[in-house]
């Protein structure tokens, strides 16, 4: 187990900034072991930490991009909604999920590039 | 639980609590910021860091534990009542449970690892070679430096160091029986 970039990201914060992660769970208004989870990577960082945490360290544009940099990087789930899909894509999301864990570099490249050229188009 | 390690003194766990300072870059006097330190860890030991848990995630008697982790360092594992009471109230007690395990994973880094598997009860192993009480003796020397904290009352160790009641008496103890080593010319331990 170790931090996640986000989690870095916050650790260094806090160190700059004379603050430990009390402070911050505080300033969060969530639990030690929930903020100590997302660091670990075990929890995703819930969307309205980003404007607590730009605000209170007073971040400029840039660190905020590397902020959400770093939580994009440390997600350890992603949500797909299919309320509005119709059959063949719930099960290509469905196929997508079941396969992930053993998809190797050349399938995940092959289908990101399917997804590219779809952009393009 | 115990285990064996190799040995060490109070006088080389003495130079050691200053070189701890020293790596995190705190005065050699004063009081030691236990969590600072906590959040700096992983800066000075690669691959060590801490974890709070929900207190059900660890035994009832278990306030922390230093774990070895899968990324070549080790995990400080802290029950959230016991970093609570070390920030909230600055508890003594609760700040000494941590700074014990931030010194398990520095003599671990050092080379003072368990020397068999075997665990020990408490009390089995010469304390010069137990790695509980090299930790808890380290621990009191980093929270308490000794030269500055002498001729003090345990009021004022336990104010101006932030540490508990015993751990303070148990200074005043290890002072007056030094003086007395000092004046038969026995090392003390």
């Amino acid at each position: 187990m170790t931090y996640t970039k986000f989690g870095e990201f916050v650790r260094v914060l806090r160190i700059k900034n004379h603050e430990v992660m009390g402070d911050m769970a505080k300033m969060l208004g969530a639990s030690l072991p929930f903020l100590s989870a997302v660091e670990n990577g075990k929890k995703n960082v819930p969307n309205d930490w980003v404007d607590k945490i730009v605000s209170h360290y007073n971040l400029s544009s840039s660190e905020k991009d590397e902020l959400l940099g770093a939580i994009e990087e440390s997600r350890v789930q992603y949500k797909i909604s299919s309320k509005k899909a119709n059959s063949i894509q719930r099960k290509t999301a469905l196929a997508f999920a079941r396969s992930f864990d053993e998809m190797d570099d050349d399938t995940a490249l092959k289908i990101l590039e399917l997804l590219s050229k779809k952009e393009d188009s | 639980m115990d285990y064996e390690t190799k040995p060490t003194s109070r006088d080389d766990l003495r130079r050691f609590a200053a070189y701890l300072r020293k790596i995190f870059e705190i005065p050699p006097n004063g009081p030691f910021p236990v969590l600072e330190v906590l959040d700096k860890l992983s800066d000075k030991f690669e691959g060590s860091n801490y974890i709070i848990v929900e207190d059900k995630d660890l035994p009832p008697k278990t306030m922390a534990q230093c774990e070895k982790n899968n990324m070549g360092g080790f995990t400080i594992v802290i029950k959230e009542s016991v970093y609570k009471g070390a920030y909230e109230r600055g508890v003594g007690a609760f700040l000494g449970f941590i700074c014990h395990e931030i010194c398990h994973v520095f003599l671990f880094e050092i080379g003072f690892t368990p020397i068999y598997s075997r665990s020990f009860e408490d009390g089995e192993i010469p304390a010069y070679r137990s790695v509980e009480w090299q930790a808890k003796a380290l621990c009191a020397e980093v929270m308490i430096p000794y030269e500055e904290s002498i001729g003090m009352k345990i009021i004022h160790i336990q104010e101006k160091y932030h540490v508990s009641k015993a751990f303070a008496s148990n200074r005043k103890k290890l002072e007056r029986k030094e003086k007395e080593n000092v004046k038969m010319n026995k090392k003390t331990y």
